[in-house]
């Protein structure tokens, strides 16, 4: 092997580190910079996805039990009223990041963060026990 | 020359592996009265997930206190007189009595009859007058559950006494879960199963999961301290999630099975790490109703487990074996012994 073929294989190996390494950034780059959006599904179909930038508006839903109205902007979404008994959902509060969910159980709906940065990029914690 | 190539061919290996290790994540809305969420990490972990999900759904139809045709359903409608049930149950039943039995009551998986007084979260909340307390009482005590390993029979002793393992059945679905990881060769992910935390392996690179412990406090989704955990369960009993506020003073949905009534210790949240969820899921309740003192005393004998301790004062007390474990992410809370 001479000089030149060490060249041409140093070359090679560059440019596939380089690739390699796009391809590393790229698949970090897509998980924080899709926008955050606010997915709200009953019974396990969705029934309104909303950007949660911008200021804070109701969307008001049917559960299976009766009416919930979701808080949706500000970079936060949350129940603001519910029609179940327990007022869990309610107590749980605002959830901020891709991954984080609240649901109200006895209307069988859920609001979950799909998009934009995780709880990891922002806080560094893989799960949150509670 | 030498030092490119090399940083080139890592820069090429790790650009691959990190393809391979797309997070795959799902959520199960209802079953076990929760939300669960699994997140995997390989190219089979789509269907690893569903499996765990049935599992989870089996286990729930068949150990929910509150659904009519549930084991447990059948357990507390034939009091009185044996009820045969499926060789899981009867395992859990088992081992919830045990921990009972080491607890001294402190977790009981007999207490439905004064949850059921107390009907928190049925938006009838109310304070149960000491007679309905004390009939609400006469009607629970683990000693009064007897087992027969020969028949899988499951007796509570009298009519009107009640099982519920509400209080381990999420544990035991988490360690399901980890079952079925294992089997199907799965490397590392994380389960939460309503806040049930099991980091099963290790991060890319092998380093530990990094798991927060909720703030005890209603309305705060955020976390107060952190810990670095591998192939461990972290659960966390609190009173700050299901709870009803009556003359500035809240009920919540712990009960001390000595008094009836809501545990009054001081404490807001106690978290236990173990490699098993369902002990983990077991001793939060045990620990939370034994208050601080006495839970680390007891986690200190037994071993197999520690615990976060939270006080209404915002102290963070550890049992012996998390001391140095655990990181302060919150100000407004503190490692008792530091100023």
């Amino acid at each position: 092997m001479n000089r030149r073929d060490i060249l041409i294989i140093a070359t090679f190996l560059l440019f596939a580190g380089v690739w390699g390494a796009v391809k590393l950034v790229a698949g970090f780059g897509d998980a924080r910079d899709a926008e955050a959006v606010a997915e709200i599904s009953v019974a396990g179909k969705i029934v309104d996805i909303l950007p949660m930038s911008g200021e804070e508006r109701d969307v008001s839903i049917v559960g299976a039990l009766g009416p919930l109205t979701v808080r949706v902007g500000s970079g936060t979404a949350y129940v603001a009223a519910s029609s179940c008994p327990s007022q869990d959902c309610v107590r749980a509060g605002k959830i901020t990041s891709r991954g984080q969910c609240v649901a109200c159980l006895p209307n069988r709906a859920l609001i979950r963060v799909k998009g934009g940065a995780t709880a990891n990029a922002n806080s560094e914690v893989d799960a949150i026990a509670e | 020359m030498k030092k490119l190539v090399l940083l080139s061919t890592c820069l090429l290996l790790l650009g691959g592996c990190l393809q391979q290790e797309e997070a795959v994540t799902d959520q199960l809305v209802g079953p076990l009265d929760t939300v669960s969420a699994v997140t995997l990490y390989g190219s089979d972990s789509r269907r690893i997930i569903d499996e765990v999900f049935a599992a989870v759904s089996d286990i729930d139809m068949r150990m929910s206190a509150i659904s009519q045709d549930s084991e447990l359903a059948r357990i507390s409608a034939g009091a009185g007189g044996p009820v045969a049930v499926s060789s899981d149950v009867f395992a859990l039943v088992e081992e919830a009595l045990a921990i009972s039995a080491e607890t001294n009551g402190a977790f009981d998986p007999t207490i439905r009859p004064v949850a059921t007084l107390w009907d928190l979260g049925s938006g009838n909340e109310r304070i149960p007058s000491d007679n309905e307390i004390a009939e609400a009482m006469s009607k629970i005590g683990y000693a009064r559950v007897t087992l027969d390993k020969t028949t899988r029979g499951v007796s509570l002793d009298s009519l009107g006494m009640a099982l519920d393992l509400g209080g381990i059945a999420k544990g035991y679905a988490c360690d399901t879960a980890v079952a079925i990881l294992k089997k199907n060769g799965a490397r590392r992910g994380i389960i939460d199963l309503g806040g049930n935390i099991y980091a099963y392996g290790t991060k890319l690179g092998g380093k530990p999961w990094v798991v927060g412990v909720r703030t005890p406090i209603p309305g705060e989704n955020g976390y107060f301290c952190t810990l670095n955990v591998s192939d461990k369960a972290v659960v966390t009993s609190g009173a700050y999630e299901r709870f009803f506020e009556k003359d500035g003073r809240r009920y919540h949905h712990i009960f001390d099975p000595s008094t009836g009534r809501p545990a009054d210790n001081g404490l807001l949240s106690v978290t236990i790490v173990a490699s098993s969820a369902t002990v983990a899921d077991a001793l939060s309740t045990a620990c939370f109703v034994m208050g601080a003192e006495r839970g680390r005393a007891f986690l200190a004998e037994r071993r197999d487990a520690e615990g976060i301790f939270v006080t209404e004062g915002m102290d963070v007390l550890l049992s012996p074996g998390l001391l140095g474990q655990v990181e302060i992410a919150d100000g407004r809370f503190r490692l008792a012994g530091e100023k």
